[in-house]
């Protein structure tokens, strides 16, 4: 790692970024205490970010006075409404059904897919071109396709959700078994090994770090096909009320539903990567 | 180990011309927490137009002491001068070898080999001018117009060292240039380098942790100790120059090459003989 | 046993001939690729038949409608460019704030680190619900079609953007200052041009999100443009001009794309294929 020379006001120390994780690596800094005091090192950049993102959240409103961008506390309370009507916890599993459903089709095909894209070169030359345009492509656009063929139930919704997640999870697991080492392919096919116990034992393992960040891509995919889907066909489950209180102009259960997909997101984000490391632990 | 440097302890020194370093000390604090002791009091002298190999294992700091020679990290403690001003940060009188090369991959091999010119204000035609002749000199002529990922690690290397003699500095400071290269490639750079410092005579500090390369370049060898960084001897390389392969062959090679083995033999398992 | 492609290209089993793979051939990739196209093509034409279904095309009745919107009455193309609008709008405006700020991130790590969360509030919270209040607040016009367009792709330019600049080699840093480089001459000579493959990333996934946020506006909150075209031909029960309408989308989307890929290999000769 190199330490810049320090220029006066604040030439840096550059640090490391690894996908969307900042890793603030400094492995040799100069042992000089850092200025600033107690507070200072209280007080993390990330968590003035969030207090002041709620102060204004809190205060422009109020001062703009306009019904489209309630307070923080306004939608704190619309939240706690829905949740008394009874509202809440049922579309809540409404959702959570079709983006359980429908992120289980995306692993599975898309693990299936992918590893058969990373091994074997034919698949590769056939698919990735399609799989980099579903990427690029917007999901959402294929609505009015599953609506056509499934009409208003629920396949529609679990198939928006897997229009989102499988592609960026094919993506990876292709890349992932790609990537692994050819030697040790070799070594298990000298040892008689079939391709399928192959695929299990050495493929999805040794590719897993890439693998798994496909897996964790796809689950927020999904849930953006989840809500969107949903919002889509303005039925059921989450996306379904928040249309209905949009239609009634209610702002500040709009967000309070928003916040509530934002809270599930992040919930198994953290769960995801807490199984990730546990799973990647035979890395550094 | 008693750390050794070719001064008396207490012996004041009248300003010498080359660089100077006294009483050095660095001190890092690792990803754990707790302070490494990368340098301890190094003392020793490099006389101008000298070349010098600082040998040792990992972790004896001898890639820190070229970056505080070159201005790129300052001492806690001690003194680094040239000519008897002490070191404020980079300057034109040094420049760096490194190990991986640096090369900026979107630029071409002339552009590359300008680019030290290109930061001191140069402008574009006498750049390119300089550039060509040290493109020439480091036996790369024709290359010009190439992107560093067509050459191979050696010739990028050679460009590496082009660019640095291109700023036409009175110091060359060299950090294991060959180590990522194979022996092959690696022996011949050892030639180029030594025929190009024969008749350029720039004062050269080369780090390497090989004997080998210690042996066939330098004037005198700095075998530094690691965990704290220390010089732990300072030996002079009487064989005769110039250089060639040759000595390689000799029994005054096999003594010298076996006692700084015995020096180094205790300290760590990375050290090539 | 199966026949395998190894890395090699070599055919990896028994007693088989060896012979050259078929991706080794000239012209056996897009061979390939024709086949699988001509494969879904055939499916859908059957289960389309099959399924004898009013509101569901079958391929040909698809193309067919394509081929009428773009080239017959040329219908299509008016929509297309109003939706369009957006974007052409919405994008450039989010690429001038964002790859500023994304480049503060990485210089100044204080900020950076003061603006994660908001990139993850904005990259997790969910906009389409939230287009009546965008709508509520500022019309149905193009102001709230712009936002959302911004709203969608801002992110993905600056985090990359940053990223771009994280990722150049430090090593071409160190250099750098070894030559007495100052902090302007660093960024000038070593940084904008080395965070480019990231940069150029940045803006074609951003450039994808901002045609998913146009996508999001018709189907959500104002069809002004193909949105209000597929609804027409739902009403008329045209199934095949509403999957042309959804295809011809698709196909603008993958034009794009090879467009932006084009723009990459030219301006980034040097990038290798990891950096992107």
């Amino acid at each position: 790692m190199v330490a810049l020379r320090p220029d006066g006001a604040g030439g840096a120390l550059m640090a490391r970024t690894e996908g969307d994780v900042l890793v603030d690596d400094v492995p040799l800094a100069p042992s000089r205490p850092r200025s600033g005091g107690a507070l200072r090192r209280w007080l993390s950049p990330e968590l003035l970010s969030i207090i002041v993102l709620l102060g204004l959240w809190e205060i422009v409103p109020r001062l703009m006075d306009s019904r489209w961008l309630p307070s923080f506390s306004e939608v704190v309370t619309a939240l706690g409404e829905i949740q008394e009507r009874g509202l809440l916890v049922e579309n809540v599993l409404a959702s959570l059904r079709s983006l359980s459903i429908g992120y289980a089709i995306s692993v599975v095909v898309g693990l299936v897919v992918g590893a058969l894209m990373g091994r074997y070169k034919v698949v590769e030359a056939a698919l990735d071109v399609f799989v980099e345009a579903a990427l690029f492509t917007p999901s959402l656009i294929l609505a009015p396709i599953f609506f056509a063929i499934f009409g208003l139930g629920d396949e529609t919704r679990i198939a928006v959700v897997v229009a989102y997640g499988l592609p960026i999870v094919i993506l990876n697991t292709s890349a992932g078994v790609r990537t692994v080492d050819p030697g040790i392919i070799e070594m298990a096919r000298s040892f008689g090994s079939s391709e399928l116990t192959l695929a299990r034992r050495v493929l999805l393992p040794a590719s897993s770090p890439l693998t798994l960040e496909g897996l964790r891509l796809g689950l927020g995919r999904s849930i953006k096909g989840m809500i969107n889907g949903e919002v889509f066909i303005a039925l059921t489950g989450l996306g379904g009320l928040a249309s209905t209180y949009g239609s009634q102009l209610d702002s500040a259960k709009v967000l309070a539903i928003s916040l509530v997909v934002l809270i599930i997101a992040v919930i198994t984000n953290w769960v995801f990567t807490r199984f990730e490391r546990r799973a990647t632990r035979w890395l550094n | 180990m008693q750390p050794k440097s070719d001064l008396a302890p207490g012996e004041r020194t009248a300003p010498r011309s080359g660089i100077s370093v006294r009483d050095g000390s660095k001190i890092f604090v690792g990803q754990d927490g707790n302070p490494v002791q990368a340098l301890d009091h190094i003392s020793f002298d490099v006389q101008d137009r000298e070349f010098v190999s600082i040998l040792g294992p990992s972790g004896c700091g001898k890639t820190t002491l070229l970056r505080i020679i070159g201005g790129l990290i300052e001492l806690d403690e001690g003194e680094v001068s040239i000519d008897g001003r002490p070191v404020d940060g980079p300057g034109p009188d040094r420049a760096i070898v490194f190990q991986s090369f640096a090369l900026l991959p979107w630029l071409d091999i002339e552009s590359n080999v300008a680019f030290g010119l290109q930061l001191r204000g140069a402008n574009r035609k006498e750049r390119l001018e300089t550039a060509r002749q040290f493109i020439k000199m480091v036996g790369l002529e024709g290359f010009e117009k190439r992107l560093p990922k067509e050459l191979s690690g050696g010739m990028q290397q050679r460009v590496g060292l082009a660019r640095a003699l291109a700023v036409d500095p009175r110091i060359l400071l060299l950090d294991e240039p060959f180590g990522a290269l194979d022996e092959q490639t690696r022996r011949i750079l050892q030639e180029q380098l030594l025929e190009i410092w024969e008749r350029e005579r720039k004062t050269a500090v080369f780090i390497t942790h090989s004997i080998d390369e210690a042996l066939f370049l330098s004037d005198r060898i700095i075998v530094m100790s690691p965990r704290p960084g220390r010089v732990h001897r300072v030996i002079d390389n009487p064989l005769s120059r110039p250089r060639t392969r040759e000595i390689e062959r000799s029994s005054e090679y096999a003594d010298l090459k076996a006692g700084l083995w015995d020096e180094l033999r205790g300290m760590h398992d990375e050290v090539t003989p | 046993m199966a026949e395998v492609l190894t890395r090699d290209g070599h055919v990896a089993s028994g007693p088989k001939r060896r012979h050259r793979p078929i991706t080794d051939r000239r012209g056996g990739v897009i061979a390939i690729r024709l086949l699988v196209l001509a494969l879904f093509a055939g499916v859908w034409q059957w289960l389309a038949v099959r399924s004898d279904s009013l509101l569901i095309p079958t391929f040909t009745e698809t193309v067919d409608g394509l081929f009428q919107l773009m080239f017959q009455d040329g219908d299509l193309w008016g929509p297309l460019w109003e939706s369009n609008k957006a974007v052409v709008i919405g994008f450039p405006v989010a690429v001038v704030t964002a790859v500023p700020i994304g480049l503060a991130m990485a210089r100044w790590t204080y900020f950076g680190r003061f603006m994660n969360p908001w990139a993850i509030l904005l990259l997790a919270l969910p906009i389409a619900p939230l287009t009546p209040l965008l709508i509520l607040g500022f019309g149905i016009g193009m102001t709230s079609r712009v936002i959302v367009v911004v709203l969608f792709c801002w992110v993905f330019i600056a985090l990359n953007t940053r990223a771009g600049v994280r990722g150049v080699d430090p090593s071409l840093i160190e250099m750098a200052r070894a030559f007495d480089a100052n902090e302007r001459q660093v960024w000038r000579f070593i940084l904008l041009r080395g965070a480019m493959p990231g940069i150029m990333a940045g803006l074609r996934i951003g450039l994808a999100r901002a045609i998913a946020g146009m996508v999001v506006v018709e189907l959500l909150m104002v069809p002004a443009g193909v949105g209000g075209l597929m609804l027409r031909f739902r009403g008329q029960f045209e199934a095949g001009l509403v999957f042309a309408v959804v295809l011809a989308v698709i196909l603008e989307s993958v034009l794009i794309l090879f467009a932006m890929r084009a723009l990459e290999r030219r301006l980034v000769p040097w990038a290798n294929a990891a950096q992107v």
